[in-house]
Order: C-alpha cells, then sequence, then structure tokens
C-alpha cells in the first residue's frame, strides 16, 4: 500500500517511540536483580533558618533497580548541647529516582549531621 | 494540501482524540502511575506485547484500512501503539508526572501502562467512531473494495476483540484495592451468583439489549450462537482478569480462594469491557449495511 508523508511521519515517530521504551525497559529488566537502595545528599550549603527552625534540604535518591516504599531516614545533629532527631518518611521512591526532602532542627545545629536509613517496605 | 494528506491528518487526529478520551481516566489514576515504577520492567514488556497483539487483532476486524494485507496491517498497528506511547508521554509531561528528576525506567513504566488504553482507543476511534469523510478516505486510501468489512467477525476474532475490551475496562480497576476487597470477602455462594449475573447481563447486553450493533446469525459453528459465544467471552473475561491481577502483583501469596474471588470480581467488569467490544464489531444487520455502505465508499 502507497503511504503519503503524514503516515510515513507517524509510522517512524511511532517505531522510534517503541524502540527507546522497549530499549530503556529492557535495560531495566536487566538491572532489576538489583534490590533498593535509598541514598541521601545532604545540601548543608544551602541549610536556612526558617519561621520554626533550621531548614536543612537534602536529596533522597534510589540507586537500586527496584522501588522502596514507606522510606523512613533519620536525621541527628547536636543543637543546644542536646541531641536532636529529624526523620522524615518518604512514600514512594522508585528505582533512580531523586526525591527533594528536608530535615529541620529548633535551632542550628553545632557540628556536622548524620543520616541514617531506618528503613523502608518493598512493594 | 493533497485530498489525501488532510484524509490522512484528519484520521490520525481522530485517532489521536479518541485514544486520549479513551486513556483519560488511567491518566488521572494515581495507581496507574505507582504501578508503572512498581511493575518489573519485563511484565511492563509483556503487557505492552499483549496490547500490541490486540490492537492488530482489532485493526484486523476493523482498522484503519479496509484492504490490507498482514504486512500493512501489524505496520498500522504499530502505528497505533506508537500513538499511543508519544501521547501517553505527552499527557504524562503535561500532568505534572513525568518531570526532569523522573528517571528514564519510571518515565518508562508510566508511558508503557498509560499507552495501553490510549492505543485501545485510538484504534476504536480510527474505525468506529469514523464520521462519513473518515470511511470515504479509508476505501479510497485502500482501494475501496471493501473486502474485509464484507466479511462478519469470525468467532475467534470476536472473542480476541472482546479480550481486548476486557483488557481496556479491568484496566481501570486492576490496579486498585476494590478487586481484592470484594474477591477476598464474598463467599463461595456469592461468587457463583456474581458469575450467573454476569453472564445474564452480558448475554442481554449483546443478544437481546437491542443496540446498534446487535449482531444476528453469523454462521454455524458452536461459537455463534448466544449462549456458547457468552460462555466463551466469560471464560475470556476470567483469563484476562487474572493475567491482569498477576501483572499487578495481586496474586502473589494469596490463597486459591482469594485468587478465584478476585478473577471472578475483576472478570466481572472484563466481562463488561468484552461485550461493549464485541457490540462494536459485532455484524449483524446494521453492521452489515455499514460495510456495504463503506465498500462502496
Amino acid at each position: 500500500m502507497r503511504r503519503n508523508v503524514v503516515e510515513w511521519a507517524v509510522l517512524v515517530a511511532s517505531v522510534a517511540a517503541i524502540l527507546v521504551l522497549v530499549g530503556v525497559l529492557l535495560i531495566a529488566a536487566l538491572g532489576e536483580s538489583q534490590l533498593a537502595d535509598p541514598r541521601v545528599e545532604l545540601h548543608t550549603s544551602e541549610a536556612r533558618a526558617g519561621a520554626l527552625g533550621w531548614i536543612v534540604p537534602a536529596t533522597v535518591t534510589n540507586g537500586g533497580g527496584e522501588a522502596a516504599e514507606d522510606v523512613v531516614l533519620e536525621a541527628s545533629a547536636t543543637v543546644g548541647g542536646q541531641t536532636e532527631i529529624s526523620e522524615i518518611a518518604v512514600e514512594f521512591l522508585p528505582a533512580q529516582t531523586a526525591v527533594e526532602i528536608a530535615f529541620a532542627f529548633s535551632a542550628r545545629p553545632e557540628g556536622a549531621l548524620s543520616v541514617r536509613l531506618v528503613g523502608f517496605r518493598l512493594p | 494540501m493533497s485530498k489525501e494528506i488532510a484524509a490522512s491528518l484528519r484520521d490520525f487526529t481522530r485517532a489521536g482524540a479518541g485514544g486520549l478520551v479513551i486513556g483519560l481516566p488511567l491518566l488521572f489514576t494515581m495507581e496507574i502511575w505507582f504501578h508503572g515504577s512498581l511493575l518489573p520492567a519485563w511484565k511492563l514488556l509483556l503487557l505492552l506485547g499483549l496490547a500490541y497483539l490486540v490492537v492488530l487483532g482489532y485493526n484486523s476486524v476493523a482498522g484503519f484500512r479496509r484492504e490490507r494485507s498482514f504486512a500493512e496491517l501489524a505496520i498500522d498497528s504499530i502505528s497505533t501503539i506508537g500513538l499511543g506511547i508519544v501521547l501517553a508521554f505527552v499527557a504524562l509531561l503535561v500532568l505534572g508526572r513525568i518531570e526532569v528528576g523522573t528517571s528514564l525506567r519510571d518515565a518508562a513504566g508510566k508511558v508503557a501502562l498509560e499507552a495501553i488504553p490510549i492505543a485501545f482507543g485510538a484504534s476504536v476511534a480510527a474505525t468506529q467512531l469514523s464520521g462519513g469523510g473518515g470511511g470515504k478516505s479509508n476505501g479510497e486510501k485502500g482501494g475501496g473494495k471493501g473486502k474485509r468489512s464484507d466479511r462478519q467477525p469470525g468467532a475467534f476474532h470476536r472473542l480476541l476483540v472482546g479480550a481486548g475490551g476486557g483488557l481496556l475496562f479491568a484496566l481501570n480497576v486492576a490496579p486498585t484495592d476494590e478487586p481484592l476487597m470484594l474477591g477476598v470477602e464474598a463467599p463461595p455462594p456469592l461468587l457463583l451468583t456474581v458469575v450467573g449475573a454476569t453472564l445474564l447481563l452480558t448475554l442481554a447486553l449483546v443478544f437481546y439489549a437491542d443496540f446498534g450493533g446487535r449482531p444476528v446469525a453469523r454462521g454455524d459453528g458452536l461459537l455463534d450462537r448466544p449462549v456458547p459465544e457468552t460462555l466463551a467471552a466469560f471464560a475470556v473475561s476470567l483469563a484476562v482478569a487474572l493475567l491482569l491481577l498477576w501483572s499487578f502483583g495481586r496474586i502473589d501469596g494469596a490463597g486459591v480462594q482469594a485468587i478465584a474471588g478476585m478473577t471472578v470480581m475483576l472478570a466481572v467488569v472484563a466481562s463488561v469491557g468484552a461485550a461493549v467490544a464485541r457490540l462494536l464489531i459485532s455484524g449483524g444487520k446494521e453492521g452489515g449495511r455499514e460495510g456495504g455502505r463503506e465498500a462502496s465508499g
């Protein structure tokens, strides 16, 4: 059957879209044996004072090949001589995805913050 | 712009618009976005492959153009799936479900799932919702012989298209918690009642409710009669329901009774989808007249 320019354009775009989608999913399928692996990067240089305390932005990423649900993270720091803990839960963290979060403390911490992964649920 | 190009633009616009109309509920369904990320990539590829087969089957009964070889049919079906993928990607971008920070895997998963109903919708819109102009252009492009449209779809084709309709309808609820809740909570007598009610409903829908495409006697085969066709369509719907429940991880770790309950409950939705799809492509008096009109156009 003879195809006109519109049909050719749609066909070429369709083949390209299918190839990209299938390619990405095939590559993902090969790497999905890796379990979820949440990681946190603190952005202390962007920390700022807020109305209710000291806010420290951070990025949580999932370096694994599977998604994680209910990822709970805990940051601890010394504030006014006392250890203060800030906890945050990320509801859904797909594989290879970054989510912006922020830890908060009652005031500017003294010294460095430490972050630990409390746990997460496997979907 | 030549008439042929204008007709093609109109065809694809109608296919795209119809795809979005059908795909809209799932574009606004949170569970689909989540499952696009959660489902293993190989399951998404399998679902896409099945969607392609369904689109191919549907287009073979009533596709973009009436007169086509199998290779042309396969190529047109690629265009339908591709259209679904591109539209799903654009819609997810516009809805903010795909952003700069979204990983390729996450975006691909969402697009793959959302593309399925859009492709089905595009396929249906390209044919069943065609206006007079579209039908004429199709006839012109295809040589206007209308060989396919003169033929009543056989039992296998009706069941294949029914599977597509069932897949489309059931896809709307399979990722949600409701089939799980309904299925797990239903005692066996209630499940049997649901099966009976579904069979009666679909039998009435397709054969006795007198919708536009109501089929009449189409052949001498066993499956060409109302009750056997209804039973066969229900069996197909059960298979579609089970496939979807498995795809969405609903049967992982579930007991046999729970699986049976969920499958039956989801099969209610799949059966109605299969009935509507069979009505859409059914021949009967109306389909025969339409076929004749297209053939002459």
